[in-house]
């Protein structure tokens, strides 16, 4: 009986001692740095000396214009990715799933992987200098040209700025995406999807009635995955438009970036990196909300 | 347990593997050279066969560092294969961590945002002694023109420079000769006056490309200093000819100048006409290749710029430095600003990782930079790159570059000459200033805001701005 | 007999309608890549004068520098 209970508590006690280290590394490497962006949010920060100024950092971006634009653009922006990407992935991977050509299915669903395979910095550059390129010889220049429009300047027009960074990677289906939606498909009922052709539903009521709410589970997993890339994402400032013309195209990331690496001021960058944490886990938890009703409802 | 032996005895070898590892050739401690370059590379090439894909072979600067390795029996040099080229992220990060490359090349305008933060050696002692690589028991400084050399905010030197950038105008002589053009513009009424022609060139179809698009904010200030060159005299406490970040706030806070005056809403007017000549969507367009291609007849640029030009264009590239803002364009014209090159560039600063290996290593670095710099070096090591000048100029040898460097040489040599950059009341105040100022120029010279605009878009952030920065650097007036 | 061959010819149709959108989907998608490697052969004159087709001769240089730089 003594004995037993000293084992146990000796493979308790061996269990933590392998625990230290990972619990160590969690504790240095995940939970340190949010613990400090959220402290130095409140700082001005300085390395030489930093002291607190509770909200004041909070104030300041509100009162900044430009911050308060910037989170519009990211609005309209994870708002056009999430819907390009998601209803274009789904299309494909629909149009995939009902044809009959099994060869053909297959070979194109290699051929839709490729894109995923060149580096997102090649692909934005050459939306930049060729396809969205603002010169008159500028693939999309040319092809709005046939129809008599002047030359446009695409990423440098104010107006057509966040269009096209919504623009971008048009069709939207290249990458992973597909087939996760196409696998999701493709684990519906075999008899569900007969019985509804034997009653003669027509594709759009299939897709509509049965596809669908039976996808709910992957299209909830994107939804959330987007939202989380799409509030942090900068990629497309940073290499194209410098968050212009006149602060159109600027999201509270690349706000953050140049003021960490550009301005010095950190503690205004942890504030805005503490802003968009609140931001993602509400709109994260308002979409799973949303999303687990629905599926109850389905079910 | 004997597994965990083991363990432990895989741990203590594989960790003394890795600490013997690190320094084991000869012995010689390594001090790392991070090459970058303002307007070239000075890192070594791949490879030193000329070909279309490798069109600029190099490794002088690399054979400098061995040629000084010889010399030395404590320390050796090595030239990064690759430099961080300024990157602000990577190297704030690395100079935080103490990992930074020993001697490192950044642009000099960073400095008075890492005051204060020990990351560099401060150089002004080391240029009060002398540079043994140069005859006649030299200083370091006077190699320099005292007129070139600016200190940090808190008076200290902590970079040293290593060329001289070039800056003008880049023209294609083709297209100025088929509008009619036949001299390179030296003042700005001969400039508007080759605009208005190639202008009314194109209107009539004799030539087909744009008038001219710029590629930076090079001219602008240039155009600032022309216009400012009147309150030198009056802002400039230190008698450098120049006005400081620290000089342009004293005398702001005295009362003594404001972003919205006469002279602020001259040099927007004199920006916006030289903005009349660009292209529509000129945000978007793509000024380099349109450039070599033949399809736009003006733009600025730096010596790289040039040489890339040099390669479409050929012999019809003719360079010139920006030209002299006469009385006649401007009530506030007549002051002569260097041109052809906008002076020093190419900063190298010793950071904290040198220091981490002692005093000697940081004589050593010192040494090093001197052994650069001294003129027979240095002009072997940015001739053979051929992107910029020499510090002692006449010593240029790229012929692309000639006038440029004549035009420099005659400039500099006189009492009454600015230089490039002597007044910029945007570009003084720290990046996020600037930045604002970039990006409201943007839509100026798209004509969708006048200048009004920028006036009050500046001077709403102007006061805040410079109470920061003296608040930073503890300035008082 | 007659409606069944009607039905399954109105099937055919649409499968083909469907490979096409596809193919053009793909091939849209495509597009970056075929610059990419296109660029690849160019010469920097070469890209000058025309950016977006192949130019002859194929210029195989870009790669044997980028090989040198991969492998030091």
């Amino acid at each position: 009986m003594v004995k037993t209970q000293k084992r146990a508590v000796k493979e308790t006690l061996t269990a933590f001692a392998w625990l230290i280290l990972p619990a160590g590394l969690m504790l240095i490497f995940c939970l340190y740095p949010a613990a400090a962006a959220i402290l130095r949010s409140f700082m001005d920060y300085a390395p030489s000396g930093s002291r607190w100024i509770w909200f004041g950092n909070f104030s300041a971006l509100f009162n900044d214009a430009v911050f308060r634009k910037s989170l519009l653009n990211m609005l309209i922006l994870v708002s056009g990715g999430l819907l390009t990407g998601n209803v274009a992935t789904l299309f494909l991977a629909e149009c995939l799933f009902n044809m009959r050509n099994r060869k053909a299915s297959k070979a194109f669903r290699y051929l839709f992987l490729i894109p995923s395979l060149v580096p997102g910095m090649v692909t934005a550059l050459l939306w930049k200098n060729v396809i969205l390129s603002g010169d008159a010889d500028g693939l999309m220049n040319r092809l709005t040209g046939l129809f008599g429009a002047p030359p446009n300047a695409w990423y440098f027009s104010e107006r057509l700025s966040k269009a096209s960074i919504v623009l971008t990677n048009f069709p939207w289906v290249g990458g992973i995406s597909f087939l996760i939606y196409l696998a999701g498909l493709q684990s519906i009922r075999e008899s569900c999807l007969e019985a509804a052709e034997l009653d003669g539903v027509t594709v759009w009521k299939r897709v509509w009635h049965i596809d669908l709410p039976l996808l709910l589970g992957q299209i909830k997993y994107f939804l959330i995955i987007g939202i989380v890339g799409g509030v942090q994402v900068f990629d497309m400032q940073l290499i194209i438009t410098d968050g212009g013309p006149n602060y159109s195209t600027t999201v509270p990331g690349y706000l953050l970036y140049l003021k960490t690496y550009g301005y010095s001021a950190v503690g205004e960058a942890s504030a805005i990196g503490v802003l968009l944490f609140a931001v993602t886990f509400t709109a994260m938890t308002i979409a799973n909300k949303v999303l687990a009703r629905a599926q109850k409802d389905a079910a | 347990m004997s597994k965990l032996k083991g363990f432990l005895l895989i741990g203590v070898w594989a960790t003394a593997a890795l600490s013997f590892g690190g320094c084991g050739d000869g012995g010689k401690v390594k001090l790392y050279f991070d090459g970058g370059g303002g307007s070239g590379n000075y890192n070594s090439t791949i490879s030193m066969a000329q070909s279309a894909a490798n069109p600029y072979p190099y490794n002088t600067l690399e054979q400098l560092a061995k040629e000084w390795n010889r010399t030395q029996d404590k320390f050796e040099v090595v030239v990064n294969s690759g430099s961080l080229n300024g990157r602000r992220d990577a190297i704030t990060s690395m100079l935080s961590a103490g990992t930074a490359p020993d001697m490192l090349y950044q642009v000099g305008g960073v400095v008075n945002d890492d005051i204060g933060k020990g990351w560099y050696i401060p150089l002004t002692d080391y240029l009060a002694r002398v540079n043994p690589y140069v005859g006649g028991g030299q200083k370091w400084s006077e190699l320099y023109n005292g007129k070139e050399l600016s200190p940090a905010a808190d008076g200290n030197y902590y970079y040293i420079c290593l060329d001289k950038v070039l800056v003008g105008y880049l023209y294609n002589t083709e297209i100025l000769n088929a509008a009619g053009v036949t001299k390179i513009p030296e003042t700005y009424s001969e400039f508007f006056a080759c605009m208005d022609a190639l202008k009314a060139a194109k209107a009539n179809g004799t030539i087909a490309a744009e008038a001219f698009a710029h590629q930076g904010f090079w001219g602008e200030i240039q155009l600032n200093t022309s216009v400012y060159g009147g309150k030198v005299g009056e802002w400039d406490l230190d008698g450098n000819s120049a006005v400081s970040s620290y000089e342009l706030i004293k005398a702001y806070k005295e009362g003594k100048w404001r972003i919205d005056s006469p002279e602020f809403r001259e040099y927007l007017r004199l920006c916006a006409k030289r903005a009349s000549y660009y292209p529509d969507n000129y945000l978007a367009y793509d000024t380099a290749l349109n450039f070599s291609r033949g399809k736009l007849a003006v733009t600025d640029g730096l010596g790289n710029h040039m040489r890339i030009a040099e390669k479409g264009l050929g012999s019809k590239l003719a360079v010139g430095g920006y030209p002299k803002l006469d009385a006649g364009v401007s009530p506030y014209g007549g002051h002569t600003v260097a041109r052809g090159s906008a002076g020093l560039s190419t900063a190298y600063w010793v950071t904290n990782s040198a220091s981490g290996k002692g005093n000697d290593a940081v004589e050593a670095c010192v040494d090093f930079l001197m052994f650069l710099s001294a003129p027979r070096n240095n002009s072997r090591m940015v001739n053979d790159l051929g992107f910029a000048l020499p510090i002692e100029v006449s010593g240029n040898t790229t012929e692309l570059f000639a006038p440029l460097a004549e035009q420099y040489g005659e400039d500099s040599s006189s009492d009454e000459t600015l230089m490039w950059s002597a007044v910029n009341v945007w570009g003084s105040f720290g990046q996020e200033f600037s930045d604002t100022y970039e990006r409201s120029m943007g839509e100026f010279y798209q004509g969708k805001r006048d200048a009004s605009w920028i006036v009050s878009t500046l001077e709403s952030v102007f006061p805040d701005t410079v109470d920061k920065l003296a608040a930073r650097y503890n300035w008082t007036f | 007999m007659e409606g069944k061959t009607v039905k399954r010819k109105r099937i055919t149709v649409k499968q083909t309608a469907l490979v096409i959108t596809v193919a053009a989907l793909c091939l849209t998608v495509l597009f970056p890549f075929w610059l990419l490697a296109v660029k690849s052969f160019k010469s920097f004159e070469q890209e000058i004068a025309s950016p977006i087709s192949l130019s002859f001769p194929l210029f195989f240089e870009n790669y044997s520098v980028a090989w040198a730089y991969v492998k030091e």
